[in-house]
């Protein structure tokens, strides 16, 4: 598997504008919705619902919200910059500018966490993040991406 | 340092004690009545071991009470425990622990307590082993669980079942993890073997896996890894003896729904009297049928307590057969222990061995902290602080430290703040480690952490 195989390409946010992390589930909920064929409501508080156990935000600017969701047949990953940046609580204060949601079907065993790990090893080469923050469209985010996304 | 103790009795917990202290370096004497006893710690272990009474002043002086550190008083007769403790008291013994079963000598206002009677440390294995359980009822999936650096810190132990997803997962992977979920898995279980893993190594399915991490990290992490954690709703209690009387007045005051199943028609009468919420069952525990119609199989959780293990373990087989999800059994005879993860017995505890771990926990008081032990493993999770040494007084990182093979640091304690520690994290004096540990290091480590 790559991340670019679960990439959601309708559910890509070049330049997102909410106020806060709350806001933003709800907005990337009803894009994902559509895309999945499941309701906005259920995927919003699946997200929230994790977020209340801790924050997803991991620092330097990054997010990376996920949750299992009960009648997804297959992972899928939607992604929003933001140029601003937005609070999403992060341990270090900072505000956000790339968040990568990641959705897992109810039953998927090992493959949601070695997604999530996989993140996890790209967004620590810092000049990828720094890249990735600015690609202007879905194909220069996928090219970057392409450098160090390597199956898993 | 090795400390000099006497052991009186040398039954399960006076022998586990001897082992494990003899183990750690200490000089060990112990003391039984029973000459086949005598002759079993002689053929067994490296103690020097006296036949006679505990409560004699002449054994006790042959035992060289009077150059003792530490006196540990664990025969079956209470009796004999204090007077042993008074007299070892008489001459001059720093620390001094008894096993005391009657409830007599152990509240705080009963007219003869352990202040009272100069003893340091009262131990009462049934109350030790309904503590336990009230504590492991609580979390239905984890069948290890220990807490630390002032309860910031726990050590959960899990059993990777069909469909988790940690069953092909690299300790690599979850490294990687670690940037969303700050937690470590300090030791793999596998077919009775402790491994201390590495980065290759790969989490296999009914591996038994033990996780540090912070307590408020807990319920995040059981989610992603697929572990649930609830309160029980219904609970069965076989056995009405002293554990279980206790176990169920501390779940019914939880509104946890709880049968309490005992055989003996007069002992049920005085359990009604005791207990206001329990629905007391006079039935035999292995009576399957009546069981049923009592609805066994719709409980999420069975504890079997009675005094016979054979009747603890076949009841809660049953009891799971039905649907249970969950059992806690009491054993007495240690020997069974390694059979009963592959029975199907989600959680094995032996009061004896709880017992003896306590008073570990206090001998160990000085240099480590707290101690648990768990009785699947050869490992234990010590607590240590590290020294004003010149080694560490300018601060060492994790990487630099030369920790002995099979010792693994799982979380670091520093000025109220958990951290749970990187190869680059930097460790100074005072910090006080969590360390999960093959029973064979424990020497090394308290070498590496000595002044």
């Amino acid at each position: 598997m790559k991340i670019r195989d679960l990439l959601l390409e309708n559910c890509f946010f070049v330049d997102i504008n909410v106020k806060d992390k709350w806001h933003f589930f709800k907005e990337i909920a009803e894009c994902i919705a559509k895309e999945i064929n499941l309701p906005a409501e259920k995927i919003e508080k699946a997200l929230v619902e994790r977020e209340r156990l801790g924050t997803t935000a991991v620092g330097g600017g990054i997010a990376i919200p996920h949750s299992r969701l009960e009648g997804l047949e297959k992972i899928v990953i939607a992604v929003a910059l933001s140029r601003q940046g937005f609070y999403f609580e992060s341990l270090d204060k900072k505000p956000v500018h790339l968040v990568f949601v990641v959705l897992a079907p109810e039953n998927e065993s090992s493959l949601y966490l070695k997604t999530l790990a996989q993140l996890a090893r790209i967004l620590k080469q810092e000049d990828i993040k720094k890249r990735l923050i600015n690609a202007q469209n879905i194909q220069e985010f996928k090219e970057v991406l392409a450098e160090v996304d390597r199956e898993y | 340092m090795s400390l000099r103790v006497i052991v009186i009795g040398a039954g399960e917990v006076g022998y586990y004690l001897a082992d494990r202290l003899s183990l750690e370096g200490h000089h060990i004497v112990v003391i039984d009545k029973d000459e086949d006893k005598i002759k079993r710690l002689e053929r067994l272990l490296n103690v020097m071991a006296i036949q006679g009474s505990g409560a004699s002043a002449k054994v006790l002086e042959e035992a060289g009470i009077k150059e003792t550190d530490l006196f540990v008083a664990v025969t079956s007769s209470d009796e004999i425990n204090l007077i042993a403790c008074l007299l070892a008291r008489e001459y001059g013994v720093p620390r001094k622990v008894a096993r005391v079963r009657s409830e007599d000598y152990l509240s705080p206002d009963s007219p003869l307590n352990e202040q009272k009677l100069g003893i340091d440390l009262i131990i009462n294995p049934a109350r030790v082993l309904a503590d336990e359980i009230v504590k492991l009822s609580e979390i239905t999936e984890a069948t290890d669980w220990a807490e630390f650096a002032r309860g910031k810190v726990v050590l959960m132990g899990y059993v990777v079942k069909e469909g988790s997803p940690l069953a092909g997962l690299s300790l690599a992977d979850l490294r990687e993890l670690r940037a969303l979920y700050d937690f470590v898995i300090v030791a793999i279980i596998r077919n009775n073997e402790t491994i201390i893993p590495r980065g290759s190594d790969v989490i296999k399915l009914n591996d038994k896996i033990f996780v540090i991490a912070k307590k408020k990290d807990i319920p995040a992490i059981e989610t992603l890894l697929g572990f649930k954690t609830e309160k029980p709703k219904k609970v069965f209690i076989i056995g009405g003896g002293q554990v279980g009387l206790w176990v169920a007045q501390r779940l019914e005051a939880r509104k946890i729904e709880v049968y309490l199943v005992e055989k003996d028609e007069d002992r049920c009468e005085e359990l009604a009297e005791e207990l206001e919420d329990t629905i007391i069952l006079n039935l035999d525990g292995l009576d399957a049928q009546e069981l049923k119609k009592e609805g066994i199989d719709q409980a999420d959780l069975v504890i079997t307590v009675t005094d016979v293990d054979t009747v603890n373990i076949l009841g809660a087989l049953l009891a799971k057969h039905h649907g249970t999800k969950k059992c806690i059994v009491r054993i007495d005879r240690p020997d069974f222990i390694p059979l009963l993860s592959s029975l199907g017995i989600d959680v094995a505890l032996s009061p004896r061995l709880l017992a003896a771990n306590q008073i570990l926990r206090f001998v160990r008081r000085g240099q480590i902290l707290s101690v648990a032990t768990f009785l699947v493993s050869d490992a234990e999770v010590v607590e240590m602080v590290i020294p004003e040494t010149e080694f560490f007084s300018k601060g060492r990182r994790l990487e630099e430290v030369k920790f002995p093979q099979g010792a693994i640091v799982g979380a670091l304690y520093r000025a109220g703040e958990v951290i749970i520690p990187k190869g680059e994290t930097v460790l100074q004096p005072g910090d006080d480690l969590v360390i999960f540990a093959k029973r064979e290091s424990l020497p090394k480590l308290e070498q590496l952490f000595s002044t």
